[in-house]
């Protein structure tokens, strides 16, 4: 390919994105610490056994972002139809075995492990719509009629999967990923304008319709928690007030007295950032935040120097799930959105956050060392 | 592959023919890639926007919510002021005892029409693996988690939380603690309410093991009252109850404008009801202290200063300041001294025994009450719980009333005790002499009925000082009519008759000193309200509508004694603060002085010595060669004669004494119910007391063979 080495090549093939890199481990590295505040025992000095079962999961999981990053891109697009047949099945399987727990199914137990298949289905739906896509450039953009094919096809059979589970959350969030995607491929404005408009129209009609009474509830306290201070509000409000306590320069670490108190429901989890931002103040939280959005900046850079349609897009599809992660769990923490039980990626307790997480970063450093003029290997 | 995409880069228009080649580079997206970063930043900025406002613009707002959420004020329940005998042996003091209480904002209220059975909610290792099923909450939230102990308890209703609470208590149901809970939630949304009030240390234990199950409970110690001989003193001393709601609010507004301030008083407390404990309730009450603790969400204390190995010690340095400063010391009650004896009290009720009645014996020259006897009694403590009403029915039902203060409330027909008063109207109103004289042919004729005399026989001829030691009723039948009841009643109300003398506990009752006013007022004008001489036989030999206490008469023998003064009885010598001052002291006050010249109440005493110590005195038995007393017997009719002799028909047996006889020094009145005559059931009680009294003296009067108090011509 020598003919190829005299525009943007540049030299010694690989190129470790550092930048992606950095940003990765701080994050993991604020996530172990955080975790280690938020699970800490009112008293005494000791580690909590999670933070150890986190940071297994997090070698594991850089692992696996090490070797997806040497894997070439082409063979994520080779297999991509695959991974996205295998991850319905297990969807499937889903329903038909798993046991169930809170009266939804999500859970496959796998030998001492819990295999959740709806956080595989976000990676799935990116490297199927990805590869789909890639294909099928439109010079005049996607408009509603040309997005049915791909949306039956990919969309449709998962988002009826986890629907019936029922985990609501995920159906919507594979939704924000198709969406995502195809704002990224080219979903016309006015497409976009008319969906703005529908979705105006059927929120309100969902809450009354669709909605159960329990996930009304969240609705309701988003717009008025203090409504409900100890009942359904009671995770907000903690929230509001670990958060709002950190005020600029936070408490100190593992001083949080509502997160060491145990005030805040789900600490470890989804409310992880209440804890940070109260231990770590506006300042602290400026800085997670520059480095999550950094990070995913740095994702759609990727996409940018991508060197062909299909890595661009998986770039694109990887950022935009972390894009929903941390906007539907941000938002829903300060407050900003209806309490959804997802995940900050890198930072809540959990082994399928962590290693979904890694994987989509792996790849997206795959994309980024191959980038224009260095796919030769 | 490798020839296309050379010719892809060897062209640099990327626009036209390799858009459509399926590894074309990505140009065409790179429009809506810029468009996605400036979502992004939108984005971040909303998000910073939003951080910028919770913790910089109202940070300091919420900072003071999530301090009040884990520093808990905690009270320092101030003891109540012990009470003292007159020699400071302690009647009663304060024990330490355990409440279960439970702050209104941890625990979801159920409406009341909601209350049926349903489906409890799991509880994380307590129910074992059965319960897992609850409302989902987990389940939107991530996976359950049944091994993390630091995990928030489901905050649960109150229902629920009765339901598991009940169990544990030994004798409370599930409709008693939310009761509790309802009423207590009338008065204080905020407040703790008390769910459970003085558990047993073996209950605590339970409650205290079940705690991951109870959230929101805490417990609460707080003083209750520890009588050392209940029974005794209970009509003194009283007890206290639980504040009632309606109570709360009267208390609130009496306060509001005091040093005490509108929360002296808060649901759950307790408030003296009864006796010295309702009527020093002031004194008594201490104001309670508050201090600051650090707990956890399930409620758990973790400490209440810097300790290096608390939970953020670092922060709680910072607020240490505040922990310190905000301590409220607790101002304990004051302590009462009485001027009651114990070994008085005591003889008093063990002499009384079964019987029904009351021993009063006060000082004559000061008021001040040595013994406040009524038997029979009961045992206060019934009270420091929920009354079972089967209890509250047999108290009340009981023929005895042992509920009763007979010696303040209690009005009888003082019977022949009486005569001392018409003795003093006809003196005093210069109607008769000491030697005016009256034959007793055993009665007197008003009319066409006979007055008879106690004494059929009839007591021949006596002047003032043969009707008092015989109790001739024919003397002061005849007395009674020559002056008429209004000047009997006249010098009566001068000894204090006829209304409360001020003791200050228990609603004392003033009785009834009739008038010819007094019936027309009660009967009307008619024929009906006109004062017969008939009411006029019955009423001066203290029958009829004459009615008195027994705490009346002894103030009355005791102005008898002491040449007309009527003290206001004393209970309290003094007020002694936590730090031993004195802060308050009763002095002996005189309400009135009985206008009657020195030597009528000579002659009245007279009389009552040859009562206990001449011939024909009708308490001669009790005659005491070491001492000379004199006294009084009453035999008061329950019901007209010749009705049944069956026990709760006999006659009220009185007897009211002073001693000694020259310089008395202490005044007593005996009421025995049913006791039929007041020589052979009341007079020994007294004269035994006079003996525990004057014990020492007498020994040494029996050594020297001399009588104390004995008047110089009975020599």
């Amino acid at each position: 390919m020598g003919d190829a080495g005299n525009i943007e090549v540049r030299t010694g093939g690989r190129h470790w994105d550092w930048p992606m890199l950095l940003t990765t481990m701080a994050l993991l590295v604020i996530g172990l610490a955080t975790l280690a505040a938020a699970t800490a025992a009112p008293i005494g000095d000791e580690i909590s056994a999670r933070v150890v079962k986190q940071a297994l999961f997090m070698g594991v999981g850089l692992v696996v972002m090490v070797v997806f990053a040497f894997v070439d891109a082409r063979v994520f697009e080779q297999v991509a139809y695959v991974v996205y047949g295998v991850v319905l099945v297990l969807l499937l399987a889903v329903l038909l075995f798993a046991p169930e727990v809170n009266g939804s199914q999500r859970w496959l137990p796998l030998g001492g492990f819990r295999l959740q298949p709806s956080e595989l289905a976000k990676i799935a739906l990116v490297l199927a719509a990805a590869r789909w896509f890639s294909t099928r450039p439109r010079e005049d953009g996607w408009g509603l009629k040309e997005l049915v094919q791909p949306a039956a096809m990919f969309l449709l059979p998962m988002a009826a999967l986890t629907f019936m589970e029922p985990d609501l959350g995920t159906t919507l969030f594979l939704c924000f990923i198709f969406a995502g995607i195809s704002f990224v491929v080219g979903l016309r404005w006015r497409t976009m304008a008319i969906l703005v408009v529908i979705g105006t129209i059927a929120a309100p009609l969902a809450y009354q319709f669709v909605l159960t009474d329990y996930q009304r509830g969240r609705v309701d306290t988003l717009f008025a928690p203090e409504q409900a201070p100890k009942g359904k509000g009671y995770q907000a409000i903690q929230g509001r007030w670990a958060i709002g306590s950190g005020e600029v320069w936070g408490k100190g670490w593992r001083q949080g007295t509502q997160g060491r108190l145990k005030f805040l429901p789900e600490q470890h989890t989804d409310f992880i950032f209440s804890v940070y931002a109260e231990e770590r103040g506006f300042v602290g939280s400026m800085v997670l935040l520059f480095l999550y959005f950094g990070q995913m900046l740095l994702g759609l850079l990727v996409a940018w120097n991508a060197r062909d349609r299909f890595s661009s897009l998986l770039a694109a599809g990887i950022v935009t799930v972390l894009f929903c992660h941390v906007c539907i769990n941000l938002g829903g923490v300060l407050g900003l959105l209806p309490i959804t039980g997802v995940t900050l990626p890198l930072l809540s307790y959990g082994g399928s956050s962590i290693l979904t997480t890694l994987v989509g970063i792996g790849m997206l450093l795959s994309v980024s060392m191959r980038r224009m003029g260095s796919e030769r290997l | 592959m490798s020839g296309r995409m050379g010719g892809a880069f060897g062209t640099r228009s990327r626009r036209s023919a390799p858009a459509l080649r399926r590894d074309a580079r990505p140009q065409d997206l790179r429009n809506r890639l810029s468009a996605y970063a400036a979502l992004m930043l939108f984005v971040l900025l909303v998000l910073l926007g939003r951080l910028w406002v919770l913790q910089v613009v109202r940070g300091e707002e919420y900072a003071r919510e999530a301090q009040s959420n884990h520093l808990k004020e905690r009270e320092i329940p101030a003891p109540r002021g012990s009470i003292y005998d007159a020699e400071g042996q302690r009647l009663a003091e304060v024990r330490a005892s355990f409440d279960l209480v439970i702050q209104p904002r941890d625990v979801d209220a159920t409406p009341v029409g909601d209350r049926q059975p349903r489906r409890r909610s799991s509880v994380p290792g307590a129910d074992g693996g059965g319960g897992a099923e609850d409302d989902g909450a987990a389940g939107l939230l991530g996976g359950p988690l049944l091994d993390d102990l630091w995990t928030i308890e489901e905050r649960t209703d109150i229902l629920t939380l009765s339901e598991r609470l009940a169990p544990l208590l030994d004798d409370s149901t599930v409709d008693e603690v939310l009761e509790r809970w309802d009423e207590a939630r009338k008065t204080s949304r905020h407040r703790q309410l008390v769910l459970a009030p003085d558990v047993s240390f073996e209950e605590l234990e339970r409650v205290l093991a079940n705690r991951p199950r109870l959230p929101g409970i805490s417990v609460a110690s707080r003083h209750r009252r520890s009588y050392s001989d209940p029974e005794l003193f209970a009509h003194l001393l009283g007890y206290q109850r639980e504040v009632r709601t309606d109570d709360l609010k009267r208390l609130r507004s009496k306060y509001k404008d005091t040093d005490h301030g509108e929360d002296w008083y808060e649901s759950g407390d307790l408030i003296g009801k009864f006796g010295i404990e309702a009527g020093w309730e002031e004194w008594l009450r201490g104001t309670d202290g508050a201090y600051w603790v650090q707990v956890d969400a399930l409620g758990r204390q973790l400490g209440r200063s810097a300790d290096p190995n608390q939970p953020g010690a670092e922060y709680f340095r910072s607020i240490a300041h505040f922990l310190d400063t905000e301590v409220i010391p607790e101002v304990p009650g004051h302590d009462l001294h009485l001027t009651v004896r114990s070994d008085l009290q005591r003889l008093g009720y063990d002499l009384l025994g079964e019987q029904s009645g009351s021993v009063v014996m006060l000082e004559v020259n000061t008021g001040r009450v040595l013994s406040l006897v009524n038997a029979p009694s009961f045992d206060p403590a019934i009270f420091a719980r929920r009354l079972p009403p089967h209890t509250w029915n047999a108290l009340q039902n009981d023929p005895q009333r042992p509920m009763v203060d007979k010696s303040l409330t209690g009005i009888y027909p003082p019977g022949s005790t009486w005569k001392m008063l018409v003795a003093a109207a006809v003196l005093g109103s210069e109607t008769w002499t000491k030697d005016t004289s009256v034959v007793c042919k055993g009665g007197h004729r008003i009319g066409r009925r006979t007055w008879h005399c106690w004494k059929r026989s009839g007591h021949g001829k006596v002047d003032l000082d043969g009707a008092l030691k015989g109790s001739c009723d024919t003397y002061f039948y005849r007395a009674g009519l020559a002056m008429g009841i209004d000047e009997v009643a006249h010098y009566a109300s001068m000894f204090g008759m006829g209304k409360p003398t001020g003791i200050g506990i228990n609603s004392e009752s003033g009785a009834l000193n009739p008038t010819t006013a007094w019936k027309k007022r009660r009967y009307g004008s008619g024929s009906r309200g006109v004062w017969t001489p008939g009411d006029t036989a019955s009423a001066v030999i203290g029958q009829g509508a004459t009615l008195a206490t027994p705490i009346q008469l002894a103030v009355m023998t005791a102005a008898l004694a002491n040449g007309g003064l009527v003290y206001r009885p004393l209970i309290v010598d003094r007020v002694v603060a936590a730090d031993g001052r004195v802060v308050h002291r009763e002095d002996p006050q005189v309400k009135s002085q009985v206008d009657l010249a020195p030597e009528h109440f000579d002659a009245i005493r007279e009389g009552m010595f040859s009562v206990v110590n001449e011939v024909g005195g009708t308490a001669r038995r009790q005659r005491l060669p070491e001492l000379a007393f004199a006294g009084k017997t009453g035999t008061a009719q329950v019901v007209a004669l010749g009705a049944s002799n069956a026990k709760e028909h006999r006659d009220h047996a009185w007897f009211v004494a002073f001693a000694p006889y020259e310089d008395p020094e202490v005044a007593i009145t005996v009421l025995v119910e049913n006791g039929e005559h007041g020589s052979t059931a009341a007079a020994p009680i007294a004269r035994k007391m006079f003996e525990l009294y004057f014990k020492e003296r007498m020994a040494e009067a029996k050594e020297a063979g001399l009588r104390i108090g004995a008047p110089a011509e009975d020599e």
